[in-house]
């Protein structure tokens, strides 16, 4: 091996430029791989699923960091982000007793603070079984620990906390169309 | 049929490649001048790399044993290297160790070598940074009023990256006029003072949450006091008598 490194003395300019290539696409590859768990790179990817009773599709957009955003939404400077815009509508069986169908459309916009730290925000609209039976409908919004929906849930109206629920709920459908 | 193949980058690893292209072919074009072979050249180059690489993915995992402490677990110990960012002062403090370990029995080399390699450390760092400010990373602090750029960008953060990308390609330029008019045998000192005192300028600018911290003074600006006091210490009348020698001119 020593051998070979000083028989490169010996060669070419251009021999020895393509050796630094190949030296210099090593490290690029190594960088790439190994660079905050690969978290860094976000790609445009979309995914519908349907079967009996519910359809779904979603699709999920490259951001751009850097500080020259609108300073709007999540209001941060953004580490490569992703924006998700996915819709789901299942229905419920007419015969069964309970309305169990549930349907949102949402936008989901996720970005990184830290290689391992992910943060999202998310707006959309949401109903859960009938709303004259004990179900919930109206526009929701929140982050990674809250969420808020403000519309009808069992039977009341106002904003109501709903805790991370929505956005499990979330994460389960991006999972389910392979766009997290 | 599946006739394309869709590639995605991350926009940071393209521009440290190209920062590390850039900085090779310097030195390659210099190694004449400072008579190092190019195999020699080459072990250099990998052990650098291998240096930078362990040095900046270390440090920055040093500052993320708070988090580890509060959310211990064997995972998580496993993922901490491989899931941490890059530091720049942890790889170039691995690439300066890793030089000075190669060059420990020819001190002539070692004077040589910094004298090439210096000038290159600005340059690299220099697109390194575009690429945190193209990756959204190492950001500013929020600024009170939105400047608005030709109608449609909107800037609402002070853009240090920009910042210190200017200042390193001006470092750059300052450290080849100096090494070519012969006005510094040290230049890694120059280039550190240099750097430390500016480093520890812009943190007050910075405005990522994610850096370690102590007593209100970050990781980086600890080691650039660190830095600062070591070279002020070399600066001491009792050091100067007993000629406590600077890394690159030990001979």
């Amino acid at each position: 091996m020593l051998k070979k490194l000083k028989n490169l003395d010996k060669s070419s300019r251009g021999e020895q430029l393509f050796t630094l290539l190949i030296f210099c696409i090593f490290c690029f590859a190594l960088l790439c791989v190994s660079g905050c768990g690969g978290s860094s790179c976000e790609t445009l990817k979309c995914g519908s699923e349907s079967g009996s009773g519910y359809k779904s599709w979603g699709i999920s957009i490259p951001g751009i960091g850097g500080c020259l955003n609108s300073g709007k939404g999540c209001n941060s400077c953004l580490w490569p982000q992703s924006c998700k815009i996915l819709s789901y509508c299942s229905s419920s069986d007419s015969d069964e007793e309970i309305d169990e169908s549930f349907n949102i459309v949402a936008c989901d916009t996720e970005y990184y603070t830290s290689c391992r730290e992910q943060k999202s925000c998310y707006a959309g609209c949401i109903s859960s079984g009938k709303v004259t039976e004990g179900g919930s409908a109206g526009v929701t919004c929140g982050t990674n620990d809250s969420g808020n929906l403000a519309g009808c849930v069992g039977g009341c109206v106002g904003c109501f906390g709903m805790g991370d629920i929505i956005r499990l709920e979330l994460d389960d459908i991006e999972y389910f169309l392979g766009i997290d | 049929m599946y006739p394309y193949i869709y590639i995605v980058l991350s926009s940071y690893s393209v521009m440290a490649f190209i920062g590390g292209f850039a900085a090779m072919i310097f030195i390659y074009f210099r190694l004449r001048k400072y008579e190092i072979q190019f195999s020699e050249f080459i072990k250099m180059l990998a052990l650098c790399v291998a240096g930078c690489y362990a040095g900046s993915k270390i440090l920055f995992a040093l500052t993320q044993i708070p988090w580890l402490i509060s959310n211990f677990s064997i995972i998580n110990l496993l993922l901490l290297i491989p899931e941490s960012g890059f530091v720049f002062y942890g790889g170039l403090f691995g690439v300066v160790f890793v030089l000075l370990f190669y060059t420990r029995k020819d001190l002539d080399l070692r004077k040589r070598v910094f004298r090439l390699a210096t000038p290159a450390f600005p340059l690299f760092h220099g697109f390194g940074r575009i690429g945190c400010f193209l990756a959204g990373c190492c950001y500013g602090i929020e600024l009170n009023q939105t400047i608005t750029l030709f109608g449609i960008l909107e800037i609402n953060r002070v853009p240090v990256q920009l910042f210190e990308s200017s200042f390193e390609f001006l470092m750059f330029a300052v450290l080849l006029f100096i090494e070519n008019h012969n006005w510094a045998n040290d230049l890694l000192r120059v280039y550190l003072v240099s750097y430390a005192a500016f480093r520890f300028a812009i943190e007050f600018f910075r405005g990522d949450e994610v850096r370690g911290s102590l007593f209100g003074v970050s990781t980086s600006q600890w080691i650039s006091i660190i830095v600062l006091a070591y070279y002020l210490f070399q600066l001491l009348p009792v050091n100067r008598k007993h000629g406590v020698p600077p890394v690159a001119d030990a001979e």
